[in-house]
């Protein structure tokens, strides 16, 4: 494998959670390793603003008391959250030596989000906040996603099921960069059936071969539920899986099917367009 | 009275006898096992080594050419084989107070094994805890925890959420902390829609999110009590994973252990921080969540899995006996260790790993040797050495600390009990200073080892003296010398000592010799070492030294300074002095002068008015003053006065040793006989003209020898010396040749009465029994004179009288 999967920009969304930070190491690995822009999209909720304009607002924090707030005091926290995280953009971007940009929008989240990506893109978010906001959304991205679960920690494997076909090259490939960018082994998950494993297990080898990378294969049955179960047993773990086909461009089918492959997992998913 | 005949050339070196002698070169001879000529020390070391006793410490003492510390090792190296091994030391971190290292004791060799069982432990929990951690079991387990804080977390809020929900109000998180906002859609209604909104309508949303801030308010409150308990769970099953994944290991390391208390003690510690601090040995977090570690976690995590390592102090494991340790740097650390630092982060810090051990460690159980120099010039390395020795345990404290100069926190390793024998060497002045003046050291060092820096000569003890050059040559790997060759080394030993009946124990100076004999004979590829190299070497040896007594006699020669050395001169002598330079030293001839005038019975010594003489020197003055005044003026008054110099002397003059020459010169100017100027004159006299032995006479005569042979023998030259001197000479070899070719000579002489004949070649004069003198005697010139000078004085003290009325002192 010579050619990455053809990411042309690395797209990190961010807002104002900690949380949202957590992603931008595995971000700027990626973008290194596939040679793709890095690219930050801060986005200052509108909602947080508008509340603190209301005038009744109260926050409740880590301290005993509820306390007034308002606008202002939110755009200041908001402002400092985005030069603080645009601070740890540049490090990390730098650090890798990767082109990077970094711009802050206003707006709400999934909006700013979707109409910022294309399907060149990988969308790369922390599946907390920004995670749980665009969730709904995910499905009419056209970019491929990556949502880090909160504990992925770096040191997990990258787990992708594999049956061969142009499409799940480029999940392979993907899921090979995954690996690769973090210095984890990948675990290919064949077909349950003889003749397909051993199928798809070459077809594997050959488009994985020449690279330095731990390459392990499991014989999958039970398809879907085989997956979870596989990802179950992996927490932290981060699954590589192919967004559905043609027939499952619907946005409800899409949300059934990531449920089940992830239901009840503690995985970080990437969904390869 | 006789005049002394010269000394016969065989007087004036005596050479060794070739029969006592019995090989051809050194390589026929023997090793020389025992210490040359030091019997009274090494007896002293034998007792001081072998005696078993608190305070039996020793002090050997004696000029360091005689090579006492060699000796003293090799007593020691020799007494410790026989004894046993002593135990290892280890310091392992203190659990209960990481600033006092505790000391642990082990058989000799285990200290090393125990070391490595710890490192492998180390290196063993790095696999086995991750392992332990990272099985799906385990996992699932904490998974089911962490689920259980969510789900508590969730819970709580997710209730409060969805009750907002139901009001078109929603939970926002914002950078601030989470608040309530009505909705619209997903979307917060603008102040601007709110401010539209009936007023009964925005009192109804005001009250519903008070309400449910207050309740989000007293959810966030039990938040942390929640996450706490579940981390005390978490931490339980940390702690039961584990001890299960270590107390085998442990188990095995304290059955191997299980006869040494301490060490299981010390076992069972750490398998108790082991388990309460496995995260230690867990991975560190990568990716972005490493990047938010603090920059030395990592290191602090390494540094502090360093705390179950052992510092091994002591290893004995290769020991035979006990250990015989040399300190060549005796300062206060090296004696008794010291902690070292490490800078991190800008501070100094420290732990039990960066104790260090002191000679007084690594001789514990055996023996130390000490330069006595060495330790009383280092600050507070005598203090320290004491208070080991005293207490009998090893308190490792810095300097700082002794003298609180620091009060920062620092290490207190626990004190290692010590039970070793210390061997002092050094000077005699430093043994008898320490005896005088410190009372600790007759408590602490009670036996005394004296090297002597001489021996006997005679037959045996030369052939004895043989067999040492024959072990120095082959211990320096140096050719074998010739029978020849050790006779010359045996007498120039003799030389060094000044004395032909003694041979000299400074056995560095000869194993130089030795060396420098062998260059010459290298130079022309011999096999032996012949005399002739020998000569060669004293030769070099001489010119290589020999700059200034060469300066000196040139000045002579040019009559920059005035000395003859042929004809006649009253009042006039040549007197011979000793001059050191380092270890070097060599005669110079000065010409002494006596003038005499009437007086009142002074002998002036000009040297002492000047303060140029030494006490020694005036003593002289004032003794031949007294004998001149004893023999010569019992009946009247010493009319006389006389003044003494040593011409062109402009350093100090001491010693007594020119007062017999300095009463020739009194002589001769009172009796008006000139003294012959190629005879110069060495020895102290007593106040009844005995001529008492000095030291340095090879030397003095040598240097008169080298100014008469630079203007050329004459045969009439020579030097007179006490007759007690004469067993001390050991002349030059070309001195030898010129006295068996009559063109030197040496007398030996007893009394002033022999000296003066043959000088002035006048007899002496023996009074008869009226106390009258011989006509034309030097006594009898002199009695005249001085009667001379008082019947002189009797008219210039009538004169006076007669002018004032009174007596009037002459001078």
């Amino acid at each position: 494998m010579t050619e990455g999967a053809g990411f042309r920009r690395v797209v990190v969304a961010l807002d104002a959670s900690q949380a949202s930070r957590r992603v931008l190491g595995a971000a700027a690995a990626l973008a290194a390793r596939e040679g793709a822009e890095l690219v930050g999209l801060f986005v200052e909720d509108v909602n947080q603003l508008h509340m603190g304009a209301l005038p009744f607002t109260q926050v409740a924090g880590a301290g005993p008391l509820s306390r007034a707030v308002d606008h202002v005091t939110l755009e200041r926290a908001l402002r400092r959250a985005a030069e603080e995280t645009r601070a740890a953009f540049a490090r990390l971007a730098e650090g890798k030596a990767v082109p990077w940009s970094f711009q802050v929008v206003r707006g709400v989240a999934a909006r700013e989000i979707l109409s910022a990506t294309d399907a060149d893109d990988l969308l790369i978010l922390d599946d907390t906040a920004l995670g749980r906001a665009l969730g709904p959304a995910l499905a009419r991205t056209p970019a491929s996603v990556l949502c880090l679960h909160s504990e992925h920690d770096g040191t997990r494997e990258v787990l992708v099921a594999w049956r061969g076909g142009k499409a799940g090259r480029r999940t392979l490939t993907a899921a090979a960069i995954m690996a690769l960018a973090s210095e984890r082994s990948l675990t290919v998950l064949l077909p349950g059936a003889d003749k397909a494993a051993t199928a798809a297990r070459q077809a594997a080898e050959r488009l994985l071969g020449g690279l330095d990378l731990p390459v392990r294969y499991h014989r999958l049955a039970g398809g879907r539920r085989g997956l979870r179960a596989a990802a179950r047993r992996q927490p932290g773990a981060i699954v590589v899986w192919t967004a559905g086909g043609p027939d499952t461009q619907d946005e409800a089918q899409l949300r059934r099917e990531l449920e089940s492959v992830l239901g009840g997992a503690r995985c970080s998913v990437l969904l390869v367009r | 009275m006789p005049r002394p005949r010269p000394l016969k050339p065989s007087a004036l070196r005596r050479r060794v006898a070739r029969s006592s002698l019995r090989f051809r070169h050194t390589a026929q001879l023997e090793d020389l096992d025992e210490v040359l000529g030091q019997p009274r020390a090494t007896e002293a070391l034998d007792f001081g080594i072998a005696i078993d006793q608190p305070g039996f410490n020793l002090f050997a003492y004696g000029p360091a050419e005689t090579g006492l510390r060699q000796v003293v090792r090799r007593a020691l190296d020799a007494h410790a084989q026989g004894r046993p091994v002593p135990d290892d030391w280890v310091y392992v971190f203190n659990f209960d107070d990481a600033h006092k290292p505790l000391a642990i004791t082990l058989p000799p060799g285990q200290g090393s094994a125990f070391r490595g069982d710890m490192e492998q432990l180390v290196e063993t929990l790095g696999n086995t805890i991750p392992a332990a951690f990272d099985s799906e079991e385990y996992r699932a387990r904490v998974s089911a925890f962490e689920d259980e804080v969510k789900a508590v977390q969730q819970a709580a809020l997710k209730e409060i959420e969805e009750r907002a929900r139901a009001q078109h109000i929603a939970l926002i998180n914002t950078p601030v902390g989470m608040g309530f906002a009505p909705v619209k859609g997903d979307e917060v209604i603008s102040p601007e829609v709110f401010a539209k909104l009936p007023a009964a309508e925005r009192a109804r949303i005001t009250k519903q999110i008070e309400a449910l801030q207050e309740d989000l308010q007293n959810a966030m409150r039990e938040l942390p009590r929640l996450v706490q308990g579940a981390r005390d769970k978490l931490r339980d099953l940390d702690r039961e994973v584990t001890a299960f994944a270590v107390g085998h290991l442990m188990e095995a390391l304290c059955a191997k252990y299980a006869e040494l208390e301490p060490v299981v003690a010390h076992l069972r510690r750490v398998q108790q921080d082991v388990i309460e601090n496995a995260a230690l040995f867990r991975p560190m977090p990568k990716g972005e969540d490493a990047a938010h570690m603090p920059a030395d976690g990592r290191a602090a995590a390494a540094q502090a899995i360093g705390r179950y390592r052992v510092n091994l102090l002591v290893d004995n494991s290769r020991c035979q006996g006990a250990p015989v340790v040399y300190e060549p740097d005796p300062n206060y650390q090296n004696l008794v260790g010291r902690v070292e630092h490490q800078a991190e982060m800008g501070t100094l810090v420290a732990d039990f790993s960066l104790v260090k051990p002191g000679a007084l460690h690594r001789a514990n159980g055996g023996y130390l040797i000490i330069d006595a120099r060495g330790l009383l010039t280092r600050p507070h390395a005598w203090e320290g050495l004491k208070e080991a020795l005293r207490s009998g345990e090893i308190r490792i404290e810095s300097l700082g600390q002794i003298f609180s100069m620091v009060s920062t926190v620092s290490l207190e390793p626990e004190a290692i009990p010590v039970r070793v024998k210390v061997v002092l060497f050094g000077e005699p002045m430093l043994y008898f200073l320490l005896r005088q003046h410190d009372p600790d050291f007759a408590e602490l060092f009670k036996v005394a080892a004296d090297f002597d820096d001489r021996m006997p000569r005679n037959p045996d003890t030369s052939l004895l003296y043989a067999r040492f050059i024959a072990t120095q040559a082959r211990a320096a790997r140096l050719r074998p010398l010739s029978r020849d060759a050790v006779a010359l080394v045996i007498e120039e030993s003799a030389r060094m000592t000044d004395d032909s009946e003694r041979l000299s124990t400074l056995t560095r100076e000869i194993a130089d010799l030795l060396a420098e004999a062998d260059h010459w004979a290298g130079r022309r590829e011999a096999r032996l070492i012949e005399v002739d190299d020998m000569r060669t070497a004293l030769a070099a040896r001489l010119r290589r030294t020999d700059r200034i007594p060469e300066r000196m006699r040139e000045q002579i020669e040019r009559g920059t300074v005035l000395i003859e050395t042929g004809g006649a001169k009253a009042g006039q002598i040549n007197g011979l002095a000793v001059m050191q330079l380092g270890g070097f030293a060599f005669g110079k001839p000065s010409r002494i002068s006596a003038r005499v005038r009437m007086g009142r019975g002074q002998v002036i010594d000009i040297e002492r008015e000047v303060k140029l003489g030494g006490a020694t020197h005036s003593k002289g003055v004032l003794i031949l003053s007294n004998f001149l005044a004893a023999r010569f003026a019992t009946d009247e008054p010493l009319s006389l006065a006389a003044s003494l110099v040593f011409e062109q002397s402009y350093g100090g003059v001491d010693g007594d040793s020119a007062s017999s020459t300095e009463l020739y010169a009194l002589l001769s100017a009172l009796s008006e006989v000139p003294i012959a100027q190629g005879i110069a004159v060495t020895g102290s006299v007593n106040q009844f003209g005995e001529v008492q032995a000095i030291g340095g006479a090879n030397e003095k005569i040598e240097g008169f020898f080298d100014l008469c042979q630079a203007r050329g023998l004459t045969g009439g030259q020579g030097v007179l010396i006490p007759a007690a001197n004469v067993k001390h000479l050991m002349l030059r070899e070309d001195i030898v040749e010129a006295a068996a070719a009559g063109q030197f000579r040496v007398w030996p002489v007893a009394h002033v009465d022999e000296g003066i004949e043959l000088l002035t070649g006048v007899a002496a004069g023996k009074a008869n029994r009226d106390g009258v003198y011989p006509e034309g005697s030097i006594n009898r010139l002199v009695v005249e004179r001085l009667r001379d000078f008082a019947e002189k004085r009797r008219k210039a003290g009538k004169g006076t009288n007669n002018a004032n009325g009174k007596a009037k002192d002459d001078d």
